[in-house]
């Protein structure tokens, strides 16, 4: 989606001004397309940061605002400066007594986590960015899309909005729930790959008939990927959908790729296997010349080992607490997958609290009847290492790496009772 | 107190800011420690195997330590003077840079302004595409033809008005293809001067072809016609950084306005000057331990039911079974570095470069042992 829609404000951290930032998120999120609905649970996500935010600082600070149109979301971002706010008040976790004031200011933050889809932390050079992102609304695919025979001659088409929906239909008529649930909305899928963040492969006969393709997902390095979806009885379509997707991944910024759940018609020979029940395929697009992975000693030698059978160059560095300060509050993000019944959590922030912290996500998380619970722990990030005691502890046990999956390779966890202790 | 971060979003053109940078390979004793072999034979950059010709080692042994102290000949003054009398030019026919890559920088800068676009192809060497993408120009990307050769009559349909430069590599890296001089003239007939023509010839002197075209004879009769050399492949300088472009005199002045003067040393002048005194013999002894290193890895690759693409150049492309990134590491592992393809947009293909003959066996073991695993 143009840049060039994007709306930025600054302003001073004063209740006087609040009306102006929910104001102009209110109007830039309808300007984006989305509906009033939608549009105001972004606003009041922002009013609850932004009123905690005025009342606790001074009255020289600003926040600045940026809203930006996703295409298939619309995403608000508040700057301000660090420390401002307490990140554990957006765990899913927070709960609130009546009786304390602190608490009770803090209800508004935790409210405005709730309201939004998606909802990310993180700091840089002594600012705060809280991210918020509501997705749009998309009917879902009406009616069964018809067969057809083709015969052959298909060849490379550019992603266009109508072949893109005729994908999405074929794609859920033959795959159904096999498929990720974003393809039940072939507007949605339209979107997504308009606005830059998904990439997508296409081969259509003469008459227009898409017979097979592929889609990913761009992130900072590692691209996700899904299918290849083929969609007739085409000889090399899966092969042509795959070749195609790495030649345009090649000489970008992505440095890896991988496939959750591959379609049975994933060819064989293009892809390792990380996760030993092949559940999850992974490729590296470029030459990987070692990095450093930073690891609590509890995980150190699963890592080697990992590393060893995945022909990986690392240095491996143990991390552990050695009693220096540390922040009081951890934050956690849980990005749910309600039908699967599957979670994965990650680190925002790790503070002293991390292990009581992670205790609380777990039960919470199974009692909300999650049967699946991942953390993906970033080994590039030396402060994540010294989560391996709460997350052992937690019962989270070590299952494969994903290289290159976060600032470094990710370690994929997962919680098993029996583990706990 | 710290000062304020600059604000990279507003500082940066958008056209960086889409960009990731180049990260090269570590150096061979980092490399040895990370993959755990005691040695590395690096097969991955079409290096010369033999080494630079005699001349040129008597040259860079001869370097005065005291001269480094001394700005080097700010525009390769002697070096011009024995490449215009090697090739029957003037001097000023010719521009020394730093590498090819720095007067493929000096071409595109002379020539592209906002709006401008590049030809070249989708399978070739890298540099003439990011160097217009970082510098803000579209990089127009002409898929190769089936038989792995540039295909003339799609880059001619792919010029347009503000088309620019079009850039040929011949032999092609990384496939060995090449146009002969009837092919490479139908298609200077065609473009008719209305854009300027950039022949690579940086693998050149490896050909064996009696039908390739001799580019510096060729730009004679094309005014836009620009020759680029290298003297890090054939020549063996790779580490010294020095190539060269030649055109008609009026072209090249046009060039050098954009030129970095002094950007190569006096060490690399000298050495790259003393390497044409014994050229020939060089040229021949090389081009003999590439003709076996390929006869012999044909042959192996044929025993391995491996497919690969052997054409011109110091090196061949092989398919492989298996991701060439993975491949990239499991040889690593074995010491030996390849190119992994899928950065040409070639997947599941390694490149290989073709040197002294131990050093192939050892490669054809080291494939032998992935695949078996």
């Amino acid at each position: 989606m143009p840049h060039r829609q994007n709306i930025e404000l600054s302003m001073p951290l004063q209740a006087a001004f609040l009306p102006i930032a929910t104001g102009c998120v209110e109007q830039s999120v309808q300007a984006y397309g989305m509906g009033r609905a939608e549009a105001m649970h972004l606003a009041l996500a922002v009013e609850e940061v932004y009123s905690f935010l005025a009342a606790r600082t001074s009255t020289d600070q600003r926040l600045k605002l940026l809203c930006r149109n996703g295409g298939y979301y619309a995403e608000v971002v508040c700057r301000f400066p660090q420390h401002a706010l307490p990140v554990g008040a957006f765990n899913i976790t927070s709960t609130v007594s009546s009786e304390d004031e602190e608490s009770l200011a803090e209800m508004g933050l935790l409210l405005a986590a709730r309201t939004v889809d998606q909802l990310g932390i993180s700091a840089e050079n002594s600012e705060m960015k809280i991210h918020f992102v509501k997705n749009k609304n998309y009917p879902p695919v009406r009616e069964q899309i018809a067969d057809f025979v083709s015969q052959g001659g298909f060849r490379e088409v550019e992603p266009e909005t109508e072949l893109l929906k005729q994908f999405a239909c074929r794609v859920t008529a033959k795959y159904g729930a096999q498929a990720p649930s974003f393809f039940t909305f072939p507007g949605k899928v339209a979107d997504m790959v308009a606005c830059g963040e998904y990439g997508a492969v296409l081969l259509a006969d003469g008459k227009g008939n898409v017979g097979a393709g592929m889609l990913w997902r761009r992130g900072h390095k590692l691209a996700e990927a899904f299918g290849p979806y083929v969609l007739c009885d085409q000889a090399q379509l899966a092969i042509r959908s795959i070749e195609a997707c790495l030649q345009k991944m090649a000489r970008t910024s992505l440095v890896c790729m991988v496939v959750q759940d591959p379609t049975p018609d994933m060819p064989p020979g293009y892809f390792e296997l990380l996760a030993q029940d092949g559940s999850v395929l992974y490729r590296q697009l470029e030459e990987d010349n070692g990095t450093t992975s930073y690891a609590h000693p509890a995980f150190v030698d699963f890592l080697r080992k990992g590393y060893q059978q995945l022909y990986l160059p690392r240095e491996v560095h143990p991390v552990e607490h050695q009693g220096e300060s540390q922040s009081p509050c951890s934050a956690f993000a849980a990005q749910m997958n309600r039908p699967a019944r599957r979670v994965t959590l990650t680190a925002i922030w790790v503070g002293k609290d991390a292990a009581a912290l992670l205790l609380e996500h777990v039960r919470a998380l199974k009692q909300e009847g999650f049967t699946e619970i991942q953390f993906h722990l970033d080994t590039g990030v030396a402060e994540q290492a010294m989560l391996g005691p709460a997350l052992s502890a937690a019962g989270f046990i070590p299952q494969w790496i994903l290289p290159w999956g976060g600032r470094g390779d990710l370690l994929v966890l997962t919680y098993r009772e029996e583990e706990a202790l | 107190m710290s000062h304020p971060f600059p604000p990279l979003d507003t500082l940066v053109p958008s056209h960086i800011q889409k960009i990731e940078p180049y990260i090269p390979s570590k150096p061979d004793d980092v490399l040895r420690q990370m993959f755990g072999c005691p040695v590395i034979y690096r097969l991955n950059n079409n290096e010369n195997a033999l080494g630079p010709s005699p001349k040129a080692i008597e040259a860079i042994q001869a370097m005065d330590p005291v001269q480094a102290a001394v700005y080097p000949s700010g525009d390769a003054y002697h070096l011009r003077q024995k490449l215009a009398e090697r090739f029957g030019h003037s001097p000023d026919s010719f521009i020394v840079g730093n590498g090819a890559n720095e007067v493929i920088a000096f071409v595109i800068k002379a020539f592209c302004q906002e709006g401008d676009n590049i030809i070249t192809t989708d399978k070739t060497f890298a540099v003439y595409e990011w160097v217009a993408e970082f510098s803000g120009y579209e990089a127009r990307l002409v898929p190769l033809a089936a038989d792995f050769g540039y295909d003339d009559e799609a880059m001619l349909a792919a010029i347009d008005a503000r088309t620019k430069i079009v850039f040929i590599c011949n032999p092609n890296n990384p496939t060995g293809t090449y146009w002969n001089e009837t092919r490479l003239r139908n298609f200077l007939d065609r473009v008719d001067g209305r854009q300027i023509v950039v022949v690579d010839e940086a693998y050149s002197e490896f050909v064996d072809a009696p039908d390739f075209p001799n580019g510096m004879d060729l730009m004679r009769e094309y005014p836009n016609l620009l020759i680029f050399r290298t003297f890090s492949k054939m020549f063996a300088l790779a580490a010294l950084r020095i190539g060269f472009l030649a055109g008609q005199e009026k072209i090249v002045d046009v060039i050098r306005r954009t030129c970095v003067v002094y950007s190569v040393n006096s060490l690399a002048q000298q050495a790259a000057l003393a390497s044409l005194l014994d050229a020939e013999e060089h040229v021949l002894r090389t081009r003999r331990m590439v003709s076996e290193a390929r006869r012999f890895l044909e042959a192996e690759l044929n025993r391995l039911g491996l497919s690969y693409i052997s054409g011109e150049g110091n090196y061949m492309v092989i398919r492989l079974p298996m991701s060439d990134t993975l491949a990239y590491r499991k040889l690593m592992r074995q010491g030996i570095m390849v190119r992994s393809m899928t950065g040409f947009r070639f997947p599941n293909h390694i490149r290989v470069t073709l040197g002294t003959l131990p050093v192939m066996e050892k490669l054809a073991e080291a494939l032998k042992n992935i695949l078996a695993v």
